[in-house]
């Protein structure tokens, strides 16, 4: 399955790209921003088509930058990782646990109602420094299920209580009617591999 | 000795200085020179009021020392007996304010000819003290204090005002200095520690570094949380091991 006609930029295999890099880059990984003033490696939309070949990639991670994107995109973006990555390849995502942050700026956590308020609205520094969708890890587990990944880890956040963690793996071939029989013959749970 | 006590009374008081509390009345109760001991407290009374009400009734029913306790103070045990007996006019037990960077609640007057009023926290309030413990300053906050009702006949009320740029506190230590004159004592019990609410912890001289270095806005968790590179990914990833 081959992504919109686009300019390959990378023909090599076992890529490892970091989307929505900001000013936090990984060494090892092709780190990647809309905003060219960061100096990412490479600048392009992650909104859209990736310029990379099917299972190019071994690892895609992305830090804190789901809530950075309209709701409406995550779906086509999932999607495109999912194409980008190799079978069993490993996505990683952090994100805010909103329910979580409201709560703590609500009850004004450890005195610290300003941070929350930022962990909820983002910094502000640039023009895409702003949280504009709330993420909770149902919600995204959702949207990596339907887009053919398998939740490997999901929780808590090392070290930050307010913030979440996922790992999927890239399980394609995906067929939705694999996953549903062994749902309903009870060996597996709907969206990881915990046996029931 | 007769003292009133004067509190203001936000919402709720948290078990833990409730209990504190009432051991200092207790400590005042046992002691044979303080013979009267009347607690003030109104619910949700401006702070400025709630001090002025204090004083008048101090004023009106002789009572020798008039005793401000904020209710989101701990107390070190005995600390409202040893502000009373002292030769000091207001003695306030030391105490940090309860906001980043968490600055002693005492300042001294650093004038000069232009400015002959200019406070400064007074950060070396604890190596100042003398023998007594206790260290001389300009004005001091009155979450914890002592006032000698003598220093409030000598002064024409309203005793404690806010202004757009003082709170009431330093208002009053700055009235007296100016009214009665330089030579009224105001210090700082170092031997007394208070320890102040912030949310959920009590902050002291004891815990005050680490409070600080959590809340510095350059390393704390307040600061920007710009670097999720190779480091942050090391982290994250040794969970899949």
């Amino acid at each position: 399955m081959s992504a919109l006609p686009v300019s390959i930029i990378e023909k090599e295999v076992n890529l490892k790209l970091n989307l929505g890099c900001g000013v936090g880059k990984i060494e090892g990984f092709i780190n990647v921003d809309i905003d060219e003033t960061l100096k990412p490696d490479k600048v392009f939309d992650i909104r859209g088509a990736f310029p990379l070949e099917d299972n190019s990639c071994s690892q895609v991670v992305m830090y804190h930058t789901l809530e950075h994107l309209e709701k409406t995109f995550w779906q086509g973006l999932f999607i495109e990782v999912s194409r980008v990555l190799e079978i069993g390849g490993k996505f990683w995502l952090t994100f805010p646990e909103y329910p979580v942050v409201w709560k703590y700026w609500e009850s004004n956590h450890r005195g610290m109602r300003e941070f929350w308020e930022r962990c909820m609205f983002g910094r502000g520094t640039t023009l895409h420094d702003r949280h504009i969708s709330v993420t909770a890890r149902g919600e995204v587990e959702k949207f990596l299920f339907r887009s053919g990944f398998l939740i490997e880890i999901s929780q808590v956040e090392p070290q930050e209580d307010h913030n979440s963690l996922i790992m999927a793996s890239n399980r394609k071939p995906f067929l939705y009617s694999e996953v549903l029989k062994d749902s309903v013959w009870g060996k597996r749970d709907e969206f990881t591999r915990t046996q029931n | 000795m007769k003292i009133v006590v004067g509190t203001n009374l936000l919402a709720n008081v948290e078990p833990e200085i409730y209990s504190s509390h009432c051991a200092e009345y207790f400590t005042l109760g046992r002691d044979r020179e303080i013979t009267d001991v009347l607690q003030f407290a109104m619910k949700r009374m401006t702070i400025d009021r709630m001090r002025n009400e204090a004083a008048k009734i101090a004023m009106a029913q002789g009572f020798d020392w008039l005793v401000f306790v904020d209710d989101d103070m701990i107390l070190t045990p005995n600390t409202l007996r040893a502000l009373v007996k002292t030769d000091y006019d207001i003695l306030m037990a030391h105490t940090h304010i309860r906001s980043y960077p968490f600055q002693p609640m005492s300042f001294l007057n650093k004038s000069t000819e232009e400015i002959p009023l200019n406070l400064f926290p007074f950060e070396d309030v604890l190596t100042s003290a003398g023998e007594d413990g206790i260290s001389p300053c300009y004005a001091v906050g009155f979450a914890c204090c002592a006032i000698r009702v003598e220093l409030l006949k000598k002064m024409d009320p309203p005793y404690f005002v806010t202004g757009p740029a003082n709170t009431e506190d330093i208002y009053f230590c700055v009235k007296a200095k100016q009214e009665i004159g330089e030579h009224v004592k105001i210090g700082v019990h170092t031997h007394y520690p208070t320890y102040h609410k912030v949310d959920t912890i009590y902050i002291g001289k004891d815990n005050l570094n680490q409070v600080k270095s959590f809340f510095d806005p350059e390393q704390g968790i307040l600061a920007s949380r710009d670097d999720r590179g190779t480091d942050y990914h090391e982290r994250i990833t040794c969970l899949d091991n």
